[in-house]
């Protein structure tokens, strides 16, 4: 009876994620598997990882990935606990200073660090103007330009994330530490740090599956020399109509998302193990 | 609680470097030339009058506030029902339904909106509107499964089952008890969902044609030829739509959207 | 010369000022108590001493030394919370072994110290769990480990007790006061509990408003409190307003009492319930209140009566036997040897 209910409110969803998502995501996946004469085959594979500009784009999406989110962590760390601190009325309010980027557009987010960094952009103006420098800076279509990007745009999931769990560790612990001869920085790392890991798991496999997947922001910081996987799906797709090699990349994105997303919660799992047992 | 002036500094910075770009943005938008420029020279409405009369803009603004409603909507009437199952009933095979709802998750967007391109659209006739639709449905259904199910993960089923025993029938006790204990929950569940849809860039990079494409790829094709300040002015316009639902919701239903 | 000395010490949470020009001084060896109800500024002590709270304006002097802006994690004191504070991602070998580590003890030296700690406080065999598999008294014992293990002259506990149940709570008080003196710490203590302090404390502070009403000895303080204040925190309960008249003390109704103070000033005659006597009928004289039962409550071995007299309703605790019903006829007793008389402020 029961689990006749709970089939039959469960159903709709289902067959609609059949129908719009797994069929035809496993179709293209699929698809790349299948050489022309119909043979199972990995020669499209062997192709596309036997071409250095697919390789370089792969490994230039893993890296940047990498470094947004260590540097979201590293300065994540300190700022959310400054925020979990922060009295009731001023902490609200940094967490929707915090929560507005967030809600804002990934492609606004873009423009305005078009808007900064281009050729004449703001920071070149001034930089010009002071007479710092005498012809402007190219910081615009490149990795750093990238790297800025994706920073801020990840930066705030990774804020919410470590302030929601830092919240609940009690500043007696900090206080306790200090008792026993630790500094406050060293109470800090000691207490603080271990006790956070979980919402740096958190934080940290969103940001690094967001800036793996992104696409507005390589699309408008990045040039054609720093293509990510993204990128390269969109020129394979859109400018190139070379489907096979699109699919390929489609299925490739879809492994290393999954497989962010396993290895995080597997250390996620035995962390919770070493807390529960 | 001792304030330490370095970590005050640090986090000064951070949120500068978050909101700042936001704030240069708004001020070149008023931007009285044609380049983009800060301190602005001079001062006029002119690209916003721009932005605003900018028919691709016109026709993304309509397109994307629709599908992001059908979405939402649809995503909504297939994912409560099943988070109130997943929620109330213990039956076998449920952590593989929950998975299985949570799934498109592991697919990025941008993925999803290709896949729907290839293997979707040309079985339902070519359509692009529908297309974007059931993407933004995609997006939307495990964001609502997540939100709701956590709301009725507090919820005490008992109340719902006092209605029943004092003669209501199951479908009106669902709803004269469920959903008034979960309103604010399935509200901002609702709001984030469409926010997020609005907002999102991917689905349309693939699912677009030259009449019907959503905002955001309206604005990217256009700042593929040139920047000027129409699109910083669209953008604010963006933003201040963003602001202005934070404060209605929060002012008039109570509820602070967070993520 | 004192340990632990606070000099005219102003101290709080921001502006919040909840100490002024607050004294104190605690001699080595001692258990003193802060006892007071909540927000009497006890715990403020506790934490100025140790650190955690900014001293405004004062000194405060440890060993002869100014400590007053030295750094918590110099000071070198042990400080055991009412939360207990364990580091809950940490077993109950390495919270205790944390101060150890900090000062680079080596690891055969850490091993031996922690492990005889344990043992001490009756821990043995629990090294490997971790705080939140632990009952609330053996968390109680790992804090207690964690800050003496580190062999510090002072022990600062805040209600330490107040999280456990009232048979471990008699349980850890002795355990408590046993280790202090074993060690031969200098350990302040505070609580709301009267019961608990006066049992384990060579000395007791009862604090009110941010000072100290009266600082003494628990059986000096039990016998004879200096004002209303600290009386009513002892137990007395039965105050009579007394008016001088004439060279004597009477109450309104023009009952004599004969306090053998040298005092002008109007005085409050006290005594407790089970020390007044309660004698049948009307019988005037010195000290006796005559009134009516209005209310008879059986206490086990005792019974508990209020009487109404014509100064108000007192208790009166009398052996089980002496039976008596309400609307009775009786006059209250106060025994000169277990009267007190306080100033009436």
């Amino acid at each position: 009876m029961r689990k006749r209910w709970a089939l039959i409110l469960c159903a709709p969803g289902i067959v609609f994620l059949v129908l719009c998502c797994a069929w035809p995501v496993l179709r293209v996946v699929l698809q790349t598997l299948y050489s022309d004469t119909g043979a199972v085959s990995f020669a499209g594979y062997a192709d596309l990882f036997g071409k250095s500009f697919f390789r370089n784009s792969l490994l230039r999406t893993l890296r940047l990935a990498a470094i947004t989110t260590l540097v979201c962590a590293a300065v994540g760390i300190p700022v959310s606990f400054y925020i979990s601190r922060m009295a009731e009325k001023r902490k609200s309010l940094a967490i929707s200073l915090a929560t507005f980027p967030l809600l804002t557009s990934a492609i606004v987010r873009s423009i305005c660090w078009i808007v900064l960094l281009g050729k004449k952009g703001v920071i070149n103006n001034v930089l010009l103007a002071v007479g710092l420098i005498d012809k402007p800076l190219s910081i615009l279509y490149t990795e750093t330009s990238m790297l800025i990007g994706y920073i801020q745009l990840f930066m705030p999931l990774m804020l919410l994330s470590l302030v929601g769990v830092m919240e609940s560790i009690d500043d007696e612990l900090l206080q306790a530490a200090q008792t026993l001869g630790c500094p406050r920085i060293l109470a800090f790392m000691k207490v603080v740090v271990p006790l956070s890991v979980s919402g740096l798991i958190t934080g940290g496999m969103l940001v690094f599956t967001g800036t793996m997947t992104a696409y507005a922001t390589p699309s408008l910081l990045g040039g054609t020399k720093t293509k990510v996987l993204s990128t390269l799906l969109d020129q394979y797709a859109n400018i190139n109509s070379d489907w096979m090699s699109a699919s390929m990349v489609a299925a490739v994105m879809i492994f290393f998302t999954i497989v962010v997303n396993v290895l995080f919660s597997q250390i996620a799992g035995r962390l919770n193990r070493r807390q529960d047992a | 609680m001792k304030k330490n002036p370095l970590l005050l500094a640090i986090t000064i910075l951070t949120y500068i470097f978050l909101v700042g770009p936001m704030l240069i943005m708004v001020g070149t938008s008023f931007s009285s030339t044609a380049a983009v420029s800060f301190p602005p020279t001079g001062f006029s409405w002119q690209w916003y009058q721009k932005a605003l009369t900018l028919p691709s803009f016109q026709r993304g603004f309509v397109t994307s506030l629709s599908v992001s409603l059908i979405g939402t909507v649809v995503a909504m009437l297939l994912g409560i029902p099943a988070a109130y199952a997943l929620n109330k009933y213990r039956f076998k095979g449920k952590a593989l339904v929950n998975g299985f709802f949570l799934s498109p998750t592991l697919v990025p967007a941008l993925v999803l909106g290709f896949a729907l391109l290839r293997s979707f659209i040309p079985r339902i006739g070519g359509s692009i509107y529908i297309g974007l639709a059931v993407g933004y449905t995609l997006i939307a259904l495990p964001y609502i499964i997540r939100t709701t199910g956590s709301a009725m993960s507090n919820f005490d089923f008992s109340i719902e089952e006092a209605a029943r025993s004092l003669g209501t029938p199951a479908v009106p006790a669902f709803f004269l008890t469920v959903i008034p204990n979960i309103r604010s929950g399935l509200i901002s569940a609702f709001i984030l969902a469409f926010i997020n849809s609005f907002n999102d860039v991917s689905i349309g990079v693939f699912i677009s044609s030259p009449g019907t494409m959503t905002l955001p790829t309206a604005m990217q094709s256009l700042i593929i030829g040139r920047l000027d300040p129409t699109i910083a002015a669209a953008s604010v316009l963006l933003m201040l739509m963003t602001i202005l639902l934070m404060t209605l919701s929060e002012k008039l239903l109570g509820i602070k959207l967070r993520r | 010369m004192a340990l632990l000395e606070l000099k005219n010490v102003s101290a709080g949470y921001g502006k919040n000022i909840i100490l002024k020009d607050f004294c104190i001084s605690i001699e080595e060896g001692m258990l003193v108590s802060l006892l007071g109800s909540s927000g009497c500024g006890k715990t403020t002590t506790l934490r100025t001493m140790a650190g955690f709270i900014d001293v405004v304006d004062g000194q405060f002097l440890f060993d002869g030394r100014d400590y007053t802006h030295t750094p918590i994690h110099k000071r070198g004191f042990g400080y055991v919370f009412q939360s207990y504070a364990l580091f809950p991602h940490l077993n109950v070998f390495d919270n205790v072994a944390f101060g150890l580590k900090r000062q680079h003890v080596n690891r055969t030296d850490i091993q031996k110290r922690v492990t005889e700690m344990l043992g001490r406080v009756g821990l043995d065999g629990f090294a490997d769990r971790l705080p939140a598999d632990m009952s609330g008294g053996q968390r109680q014992r790992v804090a207690l480990a964690r800050a003496l293990v580190l062999k510090p002259r002072v022990l600062l506990m805040d209600e330490p007790l107040s999280n456990l149940d009232a048979r471990l709570r008699v349980e850890m008080r002795v355990e408590i006061r046993r280790l202090q003196q074993e060690m031969g710490i200098t350990a302040v203590y505070v609580t709301h509990d009267q019961e608990e302090c006066f049992s384990i404390s060579d000395q007791v502070a009862i604090m009110n408003n941010g000072h100290i009403e009266q600082m003494d000895t628990p059986i000096h303080i039990y016998n004879h409190p200096v004002n209303e204040f600290t009386a009513r925190f002892v137990g007395f309960e039965n105050f009579v307003p007394l008016i001088r008249e004439g060279g004597q003390y009477r109450t309104a109704s023009g009952v004599v009492f004969d306090p053998d103070k040298a005092e002008t000033r109007p005085l409050k005659a006290a005594c407790r319930p089970e020390d007044l006597q309660l004698l049948p009928g009307h019988e005037g004289g010195i000290r006796h209140l005559e009134g009516e039962i209005v209310v008879a409550t059986f206490l086990g071995k005792q019974m508990q009566y209020l009487v109404r007299t014509a100064e108000g309703n007192y208790l009166v605790n009398t052996a089980a036997g002496m039976l008596c019903a309400p609307h009775d006829p009786v006059t209250i007793f106060f025994p000169p040897d277990k009267t007190i008389y306080t100033v009436d402020e």
